[in-house]
């Protein structure tokens, strides 16, 4: 799926074991994103993450958990930044638990494992042609989080001369 | 028979003075030696390189590896040695198979700096395919052991590597076998001695002061950080040690695993006749060149940062103010350029790919200039900069940094002004070079690349309780080797 050569998403759709598929809905009805780790980060446009319900319209299975964001730069160099924040890594050892995948529970601590977190994200990422095929829209595709929260002054160029 | 090595778990945040002995020295302090000569070699016959290890560890043979224990009375000792081994060194050395060295951690070291030549930029004229030999892709695999050796004068380098030589004589492959030949390169600062103060700094080839803001590890005994001055990093930043706080699996056992770092061994040629024209390009008079030059370091010839001292390099700073400045207010890249070669290096918290702190991604350089002294003439000799930069994850410290923050054209600011770093980065040629003066952009044709990369190596610098371990545990019939990736 195209993207920008700043801007990425990432649309991860992962099985939740069932005996852990309520506790998890519990767990993100009380516990909102907590925003301080992301904006340490400071690459993450939008995130989103949340077990689909039983019975809904589209008919998606329960056990699903989704992680959909939209980010800055690659993928695996910022994961190691992304599980350091405490309560990302909290919360994503928690998760990793709760999987249905034999390799996830291998991956805690996160903090100590985040190249492979990275890979067994990616895995499971539907942004990865593997796994599915579409498109993409940006209202500002050149645009960093950073450029966004700093923007440079528009002013005319003016060429060096003698200094 | 060889005694079992004694070894605790060492503290993950602070170097103990208890610690010092294990520790190779250059790891936690520069030895601030002005000659040096670094030597890569090929692993030829096992029980000699054994035996190599155990004598240079023992006090049997000529040279002893050097220790991070204080030298007495702080005098220096006539020779320093160090050693490093890459993944494919440690594989010749025939390691029990119980070792482990994490792939999700350690990838990268194990895998070969040739493995990570696009990670970290070295494409293009900087591609391992022209490298020097001993180290291009070619002939990689078999560049197995670097050794370091530094000395306080020419005399002493050559007794030294003299001795040297003869001690691993017997380690490499026979003359003529493939990997028979040593990478010899020698590496020889220049030393600047001002003429009103009379001190004397180090520079690289381009007129910089160097050596400014190495990061300092944490020692029990040092004095607390300071307001606005470069915070102390946790050891096992820099030193392979285990703990909650950690981002790695230690390398086991723990003999092997504890109080090593992982460096970056590079060689790096610089055009300094290219740079040169640049800065004198249109017309330029002497003030505006090092106005210029200024911008593309973040720093003054006398390395006065630009942020304290904008308009004019003035008196040179203190030592102690040297590193006390920050970005956090800059955020349009003025005075010091989004660019910049110590804002892309150490971003000190500025407000660009935050990172958190960005202390995470830190180096440790340990790396001087090679080459004649630069006159003005271009006599197309050969200089550059070569030696180590250690961290204890080359992938979350020195391809990070190479990666997202030298060769990343993507900073803060307009985007496709916020440039590459000019004095490490891979410039394509025809880019122009943008910085901010009252409020406005300036932009500077005819910029290009200055440094080429002409060999890089990933080694493991072991404990001096870790090459006891090898060279008493080596040799296995059925033994570890490098993990696929």
């Amino acid at each position: 799926m195209a993207t920008t050569p700043i801007q990425n998403a990432l649309t991860a759709i992962i099985p939740i074991k069932a005996q852990f598929v309520d506790q998890l809905r519990a767990q993100l009805a009380s516990n909102p994103i907590n925003p301080s780790g992301l904006d340490a980060v400071g690459t993450v446009h939008f995130a989103r993450i949340f077990v689909f319900a039983a019975n809904n319209a589209s008919g998606v299975p329960s056990n699903l958990a989704a992680v959909i964001t939209t980010y800055d730069f690659a993928f695996a160099p910022y994961i190691q930044a992304f599980v350091n924040q405490p309560a990302v890594a909290a919360f994503f050892d928690s998760f990793l638990m709760m999987v249905d995948d034999p390799t996830a529970a291998g991956l805690v601590p996160v903090t100590k494992n985040a190249a492979g977190f990275a890979a067994f994200v990616q895995k499971y990422d539907n942004t990865n042609p593997a796994n599915s095929w579409g498109q993409w829209y940006s209202a500002y595709p050149g645009l960093s989080v950073q450029n966004i929260l700093h923007p440079t002054p528009k002013k005319a160029p003016k060429r060096a001369a003698g200094h | 028979m060889s005694q079992p090595l004694a070894t605790t778990i060492a503290d993950p945040l602070k170097v103990h003075p208890e610690d010092f002995p294990d520790i190779q020295g250059f790891i936690l302090h520069g030895y601030n030696m002005p000659k040096s000569r670094h030597f890569v070699l090929t692993l030829g016959q096992v029980e000699a390189a054994l035996d190599f290890l155990s004598a240079l560890t023992s006090g049997s043979g000529a040279l002893s590896i050097t220790s991070a224990e204080r030298w007495p009375r702080g005098v220096k000792p006539v020779y320093a040695l160090n050693i490093g081994l890459t993944a494919r060194g440690l594989e010749a050395l025939k390691l029990p198979a119980s070792l482990t060295i994490n792939q999700g951690n350690f990838s990268s070291f194990l895998a070969g700096a040739v493995a990570a030549a696009h990670t970290v930029g070295d494409i293009g004229p900087n591609d391992p395919a022209n490298w020097v030999p001993k180290l291009n892709t070619a002939n990689a695999d078999r560049a197995h052991l670097l050794l370091s050796l530094y000395t306080n004068t020419a005399e002493d380098r050559d007794t030294y590597a003299t001795q040297l030589r003869e001690m691993f004589a017997k380690v490499i492959p026979p003359a003529g076998a493939p990997g028979s030949d040593v990478l010899e390169w020698d590496v020889d600062p220049y030393v600047f001695t001002d003429p009103v103060s009379g001190e004397s700094f180090r520079k690289i080839h381009f007129g910089y002061t160097d050596g400014i803001s190495n990061p300092i590890i944490d020692e029990v005994g040092l004095a607390p950080p300071r307001p606005n001055k470069l915070p102390y990093v946790a050891a096992w930043q820099f030193l392979t040690r285990d703990g909650p706080m950690t981002t790695y699996n230690l390398p086991t056992p723990l003999e092997f695993g504890q109080n090593g770092t992982f460096s970056a061994f590079r060689i790096l040629e610089q055009d300094v006749a290219a740079f040169d024209a640049f800065l004198s390009a249109d017309g330029r008079d002497e003030a505006a060149q090092e106005f210029l030059a200024s911008k593309l370091c973040g720093r003054w010839r006398n390395a006065n940062p630009v942020v304290r001292r904008p308009h004019a390099p003035g008196h040179r700073l203190p030592d102690n103010e040297l590193t006390d400045f920050a970005y956090g207010t800059d955020t349009v890249g003025e005075p010091c350029p989004y660019s910049a070669h110590t804002r892309r290096t150490n971003p000190r918290g500025g407000p660009l790919v935050s990172v958190g702190d960005q202390v995470d991604n830190r180096i440790m350089r340990r790396a001087d200039a090679y080459g004649p002294h630069y006159d003005g003439t271009d006599d197309g000799q050969p200089r550059g900069l070569a030696g180590h930069f250690m961290c204890a994850m080359l992938s979350n410290q020195f391809e990070f940094i190479m990666s997202q923050w030298v060769n990343s054209g993507t900073f803060p600011g307009l985007a496709a002004q916020a440039g590459i770093d000019p004095l490490l980065g891979n410039v394509p040629g025809g880019s122009s070079f943008t910085y901010w003066e009252s409020g406005s952009p300036v932009t500077v044709g005819g910029f290009s690349r200055f440094v080429t990369t002409k060999g890089g190596l990933y080694c493991f610098i072991p404990s001096i309780t870790a090459i006891k371990w090898m060279a008493q545990n080596g040799g296995v019939s059925n033994p570890w080797t490098v993990p696929p990736a």
